[in-house]
């Protein structure tokens, strides 16, 4: 993984938007009670694109990651892979349709050690049932070095407790990168993050996209997204507001989009 | 990706924690220390007043290594549910239930192994029950579990024909099997719950059930986000419990020789109290299959201490309150710190 940060623009005009979407949200609703999180939203993922879903608290960003995750049910809403109707009802089945997930609120268990979380709902299985452990180890131990390399982690038997929330969302991001598919949703991934980190999920994403996985990043930084988005998406009061491409936008034309509506 | 680190590089950067680390992140750390010191105490106490503390006698210990497995099966399958973040109080009821199902059958002329299968059926549709109703409506399993208590209890004689107790003759290879010595000395007994331990320590520690019962308890939340089935996890740890308490009340009924509908006074207490002393968290997410054989160990330690002391019973129960109490203070306050 390379540390410079120069290479994080996004080439303009890339052919992403001719071909067939990796992934199709459409008419996607859900309401919580009387509180409409959701109206008939569409949204769309495409080959090897950063793709940054904005837009201003409540607008529904959260819970649509939520719904492509598997982890909440929607009202109403179809979805494709390949332009193939897929069932995401569950977080196995949207795992199996190529989606993996960074969630906004740390994701793990704190009473777990780094290990146990990392395959948590995956563990490698051996006869009848019981983890490979020694595979685990390596493998965890191999995921810290490649994706975190944070100081402090010393080991993967660590509690989750005992680490700063930097280096929890650390362990979380690098869960997800370890077990992407083709598709990684990052929900505010960097609030609890140091520079220097925030830094290295930026580049992670890049060069995720470069290699095939595309990545949703959900952010309130739009400096942040305006460095590595190919295409913003932008998301009001729970509706599609505009899908635009970097190359036909600017960041003050963003911040405007979203502060008017 | 370019990946940047070799496995050689990752193996150096990562040990796996310490020895020391370890023990202090033990959920059983301060249970061992006690039931270490209180061995020791027994120990020096036998040597010193050989005439008087007739602890180092056969007797005796043969005595303890009886007591231990019985709340210590029922404690076990109480402990898994725990860490998985749910109680079990109608353990205490299904102990005397199924088993007495199972006499019941056998009596009247069921063979063995069909009345020993009716036992496990009843202890599954009793953890399905419980799980189902918490799982469903959301309510704590406390409460579930309390109300099958009472249900359980009072159903079981019903079924039967009112019937309070009735003998249990096996044939004498499953009582020895169940009930006699090893090598002479050791009880068959403590053995098979020794057995049972280590089969709830691979489960819990090895097996992904396990992962999945640490993380169900720990944050039902996180584990769902993760991809566990959480409630498919605690429906089994519900099953477990059940089997568990039904494993120890088909040993207690074999070396009784009568099975009674009579309730155990407060086994199911008991079983939190010794997984409480064990160092689990009453939150789940927390604990260690030796806390709850080392918690079951002071329990009966103590119980031992004062018959040999001729002190009055109820000893025992003030020392178990204070245990507890004492306990979730202690596992709270450590909490905090870190």
């Amino acid at each position: 993984m390379t540390e410079t940060t120069e290479s994080l623009d996004a080439p303009a005009g890339r052919a992403a938007a001719t071909q067939q979407p990796l992934f199709e949200a459409k008419g996607v609703s859900k309401a919580y009670g009387h509180v409409n999180a959701l109206m008939d939203v569409d949204f769309e993922v495409r080959p090897n694109e950063v793709v940054g879903l904005l837009g201003d608290n409540g607008a529904g960003k959260s819970t649509l990651i939520k719904i492509l995750s598997g982890v909440v049910d929607p009202d109403k809403g179809t979805f494709l892979r390949d332009g193939a109707p897929v069932d995401i009802g569950s977080r196995r089945k949207s795992e199996a349709a190529g989606i993996q997930t960074i969630y906004q609120d740390i994701a793990l268990v704190r009473s777990m050690s780094i290990m146990r979380n990392i395959y948590a709902g995956r563990e490698p299985l051996g006869l009848l049932g019981f983890m490979r452990m020694r595979e685990m180890r390596e493998t965890a131990m191999k995921i810290l070095d490649e994706y975190v390399r944070i100081a402090g982690i010393t080991s993967p038997d660590l509690l989750v407790e005992e680490l700063s929330g930097g280096q929890a969302q650390a362990v979380a991001i690098a869960r997800a990168v370890h077990f992407k598919r083709d598709i990684l949703l990052l929900d505010e991934p960097t609030s609890a993050l140091s520079i220097r980190e925030t830094e290295k999920v930026l580049t992670i994403m890049r060069d995720l996209a470069e290699s095939g996985v595309s990545c949703v990043f959900v952010t309130h930084n739009l400096y942040h997204a305006f460095r590595v988005c190919d295409r913003f998406a932008i998301m009001s009061h729970g509706q599609n507001v505009q899908s635009v491409p970097k190359s036909e936008t600017t960041l003050n034309e963003l911040t405007d989009v979203i502060m008017t509506h | 990706m370019a990946v940047s680190a070799t496995s050689d590089a990752a193996q150096a950067r990562y040990k796996p924690a310490s020895w020391s680390t370890r023990l202090r992140q033990h959920p059983a750390g301060p249970v061992a220390v006690v039931c270490g010191g209180m061995l020791l105490a027994c120990v020096i106490a036998g040597l010193l007043f050989p005439d008087r503390f007739f602890f180092l006698t056969q007797g005796n210990l043969s005595l303890l290594l009886r007591a231990i497995p019985n709340f210590g099966m029922v404690a076990l399958g109480v402990g898994i549910l725990m860490i998985a973040g749910e109680f079990d109080l109608s353990v205490g009821s299904v102990f005397v239930a199924a088993p007495f199902a199972m006499a019941f059958a056998f009596a009247n002329g069921v063979p063995l192994p069909l009345a020993i299968l009716l036992a496990f059926a009843i202890a599954v549709g009793v953890g399905l029950i419980n799980a189902f109703i918490t799982l469903r409506f959301g309510i704590p399993s406390f409460i579930t579990t309390l109300g099958m208590l009472f249900i359980v209890r009072t159903v079981a004689p019903f079924v039967v024909g009112y019937q309070r107790s009735l003998s249990f003759r096996p044939p004498t290879e499953f009582k020895a099997l169940l009930s006699g010595n090893a090598f002479g000395v050791i009880p068959a007994h403590f053995l098979w719950f020794i057995g049972l331990a280590v089969i709830s320590y691979l489960l819990l520690n090895r097996h992904f059930l396990g992962n999945h019962f640490f993380a169900a308890g720990g944050d039902p939340r996180a584990a769902r986000f993760a991809g566990v089935n959480v409630n498919r996890t605690k429906t089994i740890a519900f099953v477990l419990a059940s089997v568990f308490a039904t494993i120890a009340g088909i040993f207690a009924i074999t070396r009784v020789g009568t099975a009674s509908t009579n309730p155990q006074l407060f086994i199911e207490l008991f079983a939190v109290a010794i997984c409480v002393m064990g160092g689990l968290s009453l939150f789940g997410g927390r604990g260690s299959v030796i806390g709850i054989v080392l918690g079951v160990t002071v329990l009966q330690l103590v119980q031992d201490v004062i018959i040999l002391a001729r002190l009055p019973g109820f000893y025992l129960d003030m020392f178990v309150g204070l245990m507890i109490v004492v306990g979730v203070v202690l596992n709270q306050t450590i909490r905090r710190k870190y």
